[in-house]
């Protein structure tokens, strides 16, 4: 009976809590136009950027890297699918890093979920990143990618990356009010961790012995499973969406969990 | 309608900033700076009832503004509960929540939902605020080509058009030219008299004396006397001359 009273409490409670996170949404849209119009506001060619910019890195790598993986089916969709799916990544973690130092002022003045402003700055990117898919599908179309009914599961490696990248983000805002230094040594990390995935080059050009630790590298994973869906017209094994849903939920969870354990004390290191 | 009880705030002051990276690493012993505190409010107990104006007296550091911000729920006691019916914020000082790249409709906006106000009740005001301002014609105008003086006119009606249930004003501003801060004291003068719950913190005295229904007087971090504004607002004069 008490235990149930405690269940009832506590349910009320969260559900409150959440009532009051979804007046918030409003304020996430707000922060997302914003950064969106500001983003191409005075430039010409404007949200064309957006998708010119990974098509352009993708014409350039392919053209010097065409003939050394040669070997690779259909090698600027593999360069095309890799870029996409990275670069919204890095440019959602490298933005979010600095989302609560640069909003100082704000969270100096006003009370409010502080969440809301590295989702923010994933949930641009990811606009852009769902641009830059719908150019992989058209260009894909004409340079021998194949639809197949499975394409629909494409929807879940883009999912899973936006909740790990969601999870990251939110650890690195949290890490860089702490260490200025995040910011700086992260775009490092980013440089490294993108040669050390896949994207240009095929996993089996990595001696036996490290293929375990490449293979394991979530950002791999994610782009593996979309590669395997949309370009072989499989669907990944088992093991793999396992895999994928773990990083995918696990960083998600821990991003969170880490987030709001340490929210109330930014305003201490302004 | 504001209850507070037994509040205790505690500054834990970390010498030189936030740590770098290195200095993590390798700090030795001898170069950690001792960690010092400080009480900046000590066991603090009021209530404001509905409706009614209640003021803040002290001199600087008696902890006006650390109370201010631990009301706004900008910062968490170290001991005590805080206690809100509805929602309080304070008035937003002066261009805060703006981006300077925006236009004034759209900052109107932004500053809005970071108060945590609904579109459909932002687009509801938008005509109130643009009229008290007289900024029609720049509604569409990115905010960097206003000269200060309208931007503090924006700021003004965007602060005293979308207001909370509880308020928080600190120091009555003043803004623009003689005609419109003669209507901004108006306007703040409604604002505070038309049954609102309104905190206020002023060095003015008279001006506590007068708006106020009840006056705290705090100094040191502590509640020297709570009461009826007429009572403490004359002891408090006595008291510092």
């Amino acid at each position: 009976m008490k235990l149930l009273d405690k269940f009832r409490i506590a349910l009320k409670y969260n559900v409150e809590r959440y009532c009051k996170m979804f007046k918030y949404y409003f304020l996430l849209q707000q922060l997302v136009a914003k950064e969106f119009k500001l983003k191409y506001r005075g430039s010409i060619l404007g949200i064309l950027w957006s998708v010119l910019n990974p098509l352009l890195n993708m014409l350039v790598l392919s053209i010097v890297f065409g003939q050394v993986f040669s070997a690779v089916d259909n090698y600027k969709l593999y360069l095309l699918s890799g870029i996409i799916m990275f670069s919204f990544f890095a440019e959602a973690t490298a933005s979010g890093t600095c989302a609560i130092t640069y909003n100082f002022g704000l969270i100096n003045k006003i009370a409010f979920p502080k969440i809301v402003l590295p989702l923010s700055k994933v949930f641009l990117s990811f606009i852009n990143f769902i641009m830059s898919f719908i150019v992989f599908l058209i260009l894909g179309s004409f340079i021998g990618l194949e639809f197949w009914a499975g394409d629909f599961a494409l929807i879940l490696p883009i999912i899973l990356l936006l909740m790990f990248t969601i999870g990251f983000s939110l650890i690195l805002s949290v890490v860089n009010v702490y260490f200025r230094d995040t910011q700086h040594l992260f775009s490092v990390i980013l440089t490294i961790w993108m040669y050390a995935t896949p994207i240009l080059y095929p996993l089996k050009l990595i001696p036996e012995e490290w293929q375990l630790l490449f293979s394991n590298n979530p950002m791999y994973l994610f782009i593996d499973m979309f590669r395997t869906i949309s370009m072989n017209n499989m669907m990944p094994e088992v093991s793999s969406i396992l895999m994928c849903f773990g990083w995918a939920f696990g960083m998600l969870i821990a991003g969170i969990v880490f987030f709001k354990l340490n929210e109330e004390k930014f305003i201490f290191y302004t | 309608m504001v209850i507070v009880k037994n509040v205790s705030m505690e500054y834990r002051l970390h010498t030189g900033g936030s740590t770098t990276f290195k200095e993590f690493l390798f700090a030795s012993k001898q170069n950690k700076v001792p960690v010092t505190s400080i009480k900046a409010l000590e066991d603090i107990s009021f209530e404001v009832n509905k409706g009614e104006i209640f003021g803040i007296i002290g001199g600087n550091g008696a902890g006006k503004s650390t109370l201010l911000k631990l009301l706004a729920g900008i910062m968490k006691p170290t001991d005590g509960s805080i206690k809100v019916d509805g929602t309080i914020a304070p008035m937003i000082e002066l261009g805060t929540g703006f981006d300077f790249e925006l236009s004034a409709i759209e900052n109107i906006y932004l500053s809005g939902a970071i108060l945590g106000f609904s579109k459909a009740y932002l687009t509801d005001k938008i005509v109130d605020i643009f009229n008290f301002s007289e900024l029609w014609e720049f509604k569409d105008v990115p905010v960097k080509y206003f000269s200060s003086g309208m931007l503090a006119r924006l700021a003004f009606a965007i602060s005293t058009t979308v207001v909370p249930d509880v308020l928080i004003v600190d120091e009555i501003l003043s803004v623009g030219d003689v005609a419109f801060q003669k209507k901004s004291l108006r306007r703040m003068n409604e604002l505070m008299t038309s049954g609102a719950t309104v905190i206020y913190v002023s060095h003015n005295i008279d001006s506590v004396k007068e708006l106020c229904d009840r006056v705290m007087w705090l100094e040191k971090g502590k509640v020297k006397m709570i009461g009826a504004s007429q009572e403490i607002c004359d002891t408090y004069l006595k008291n510092i001359l």
